[in-house]
């Protein structure tokens, strides 16, 4: 949870605890790199001005470097520019402050969801590797790839 | 080289000319429906790499298309184009997964550019 109000990643942070989640915050965007590249955070909310109007950065950033974390982008003053480059960068959502907490727990389970689903599609690549890898050592023939999992439906 | 294919859906007769001759001309093939539900139809008959579609047409718009879409054909990738861009449509097509949001008047070279580099990624 990365957010420059400190009253905003307090609360957030509380809330998402008080329903099963585990939640880490940081209040800058070296921070959130650092800490996204020691975790496996199914889900990141990323304010857009984190420092300055750094979040798209990060949020490039954690696309390249944690595809599989889902990221939601956080707005209070979003314009059209900012919403297209986030969805050009990857995010998975975009909710604008102040937002409904109803909704945007609908949106990080979801996003949670999509994370399970990346891990679990990993996971079956790299068994149907495997087992390709085994079956052509022994001089069998391959098996095909499974077809790519979908993730992330409305 | 395979040849690639793109469905452009628009209800503007003059758009879909434009870019049918301009995507014929680059050697694509190409397929053009003017709404959603039309668009729906070609892309159970043949294959089609990418969509092209502007939002705000009749019956069924470019959003309601993507996410018809992302329920049947989840790999093939949507870049959405309008003529009325607003920060909730560009909202929605981010949900929808859509992989560009390009606004009108384009500039037809520019939206080449995305389009090949979309299908380009998709062919890994």
């Amino acid at each position: 949870m990365a957010d420059r109000e400190p009253e905003v990643r307090r609360k957030l942070a509380d809330f998402f605890e008080m329903i099963g989640y585990q939640a880490d915050v940081v209040a800058n965007d070296q921070d959130v790199l650092s800490k996204a590249a020691a975790h496996d955070y199914a889900v990141a909310l990323v304010d857009c001005r984190l420092s300055g109007d750094s979040g798209l950065d990060v949020l490039a950033e954690l696309s390249a470097s944690c595809p599989e974390t889902s990221v939601i982008m956080l707005s209070a003053e979003p314009t059209l520019e900012i919403v297209i480059a986030a969805l050009r960068k990857g995010a998975f959502d975009f909710v604008v402050k102040p937002f409904d907490l109803t909704e945007l727990t609908e949106i990080v389970h979801k996003a949670a969801d999509q994370h399970e689903l990346l891990k679990m599609y990993q996971v079956v690549s790299a068994q149907g590797r495997q087992e390709r890898d085994t079956g052509s050592q022994r001089g069998a023939v391959s098996q095909r790839p499974r077809d790519k999992c979908r993730v992330g439906t409305l | 080289m395979r040849t690639h294919s793109i469905l452009v859906v628009d209800d503007e007769l003059l758009i879909r000319d434009l870019l049918y001759d301009f995507f014929r001309g680059q050697g694509w093939e190409i397929a053009v429906a003017e709404n959603g539900e039309k668009a729906l139809e070609i892309l159970r008959s043949r294959q089609i790499d990418l969509v092209l579609s502007d939002i705000k047409m009749p019956q069924m718009d470019g959003l309601a298309l993507t996410t018809e879409m992302r329920e049947s054909y989840p790999d093939i990738p949507v870049v959405l184009m309008t003529g009325y861009p607003s920060i909730d449509s560009a909202v929605t097509a981010l949900r929808c997964q859509v992989v560009d949001y390009i606004t009108k008047p384009f500039n037809i070279h520019k939206l080449y550019k995305v389009i090949e580099s979309k299908v380009k990624e998709k062919e890994g």
